[in-house]
């Protein structure tokens, strides 16, 4: 029953802080969507890091979603580093 | 599995994705496009938990708990045991390597009397007097968690944290202290859903803090008494 509730805080918490983020980054007036999704899964993990242990039945498979928004992750921020050292080869990633 | 958070969250995932990549790639819409990401986030989150998690029937549960813990607080007044005070064995003092709550029964002679007769694996000897032995809940969370005997009264807080607060989220915090007279106070701050509400000393929160006292000091651990001051529960132990 505890478990329920516990990971019931966690999603609902989690909804409203990507929330949250969401509309702080429009009332700044953001326009890139790469910095929207980078802190949306910075919040994902900031909520995981809080609310671990999570319940044993669901750990493996949320290491599963993290893996994946850790690429994404990294992909973005690579993309960024890239942009500022080298931004012809981001041109010509994208076809620039 | 959880029926509504699997639905919900399959139909979040699949609406942010691909309204996420429609709003970026056909309408040009940052923000939008965004918003839709952070759903199809949530909703891999909700969709994962719903499908992995095993639905609890919990009313039945609930039912359940009251119907055991009436008729184990009965059986325990019925043997005059309610407000005695439990001590607590470690697995590696007990006979069958195992940890045990144990409870004197010297003042039950009239037991014998009327011919009533405790089973005998509740019932063990210790310097000839007999003591009721029952088994500690979470004993699976305690061997989990790896419960051994510690040296610091930081690692002890530790343990009874993570599975007070962490794994059975009944308790907002453990604070634990040692006194020079060698009683050692855990104070419980806000018990949840009525988990205090026992009768006599052999309350559900006190065996778990008991039986983990015991395994990390590795010696034999009394509960002597309990203080409720506000919101905080603080319980005594020797």
């Amino acid at each position: 029953m505890s478990e329920i509730v516990f990971i019931d805080k966690f999603l609902v918490r989690l909804a409203l802080s990507v929330f949250a983020a969401l509309i702080g980054l429009i009332v700044v007036g953001e326009k890139r969507a790469d910095v929207y999704v980078a802190v949306f899964i910075l919040i994902y993990f900031i909520f995981l890091a809080l609310y671990s242990p999570l319940p044993r039945e669901v750990e493996g498979k949320i290491s599963l979603i993290s893996k994946i928004l850790l690429t994404i992750f990294i992909i973005i921020v690579a993309f960024r580093i890239l942009e500022i050292l080298a931004p012809t080869i981001i041109a010509s990633i994208l076809g620039l | 599995m959880l029926i509504k958070h699997t639905i919900v969250g399959l139909n979040l995932l699949v609406i942010g994705v691909a309204g996420s990549l429609t709003a970026f790639i056909i309408l040009n819409v940052p923000e939008l496009a965004a918003a839709l990401a952070g759903v199809a986030m949530v909703g891999a989150v909700l969709f994962v938990v719903g499908w992995e998690m095993p639905e609890h029937p919990i009313k039945a549960m609930r039912e359940e708990i009251e119907y055991l813990k009436e008729n184990v607080e009965r059986l325990l007044e019925e043997l005059g045991v309610l407000d005695r005070n439990p001590i607590f064995i470690p697995s590696t003092m007990s006979t069958d390597g195992k940890l045990s709550i144990i409870i004197p029964l010297t003042k039950n002679a009239e037991l014998e009397g009327t011919g009533r007769k405790i089973p005998e694996r509740m019932l063990v000897t210790m310097k000839n007097i007999p003591c009721l032995k029952l088994k500690p809940p979470c004993l699976k969370i305690i061997d989990e968690l790896g419960v051994s005997e510690v040296e610091t009264i930081g690692q002890v807080e530790d343990f009874i944290s993570k599975t007070l607060v962490q794994h059975l989220n009944i308790v907002d915090s453990v604070k634990v202290a040692t006194r020079t007279d060698g009683t050692i106070v855990v104070t419980l701050s806000k018990i949840k859903y009525g988990f205090s509400k026992y009768r006599g000393k052999i309350g559900f929160i006190i065996t778990i803090v008991g039986a983990i006292l015991a395994e990390t000091f590795n010696r034999k651990i009394e509960f002597l008494n309990m203080e409720k001051k506000l919101e905080e529960t603080i319980l005594f132990f020797k």
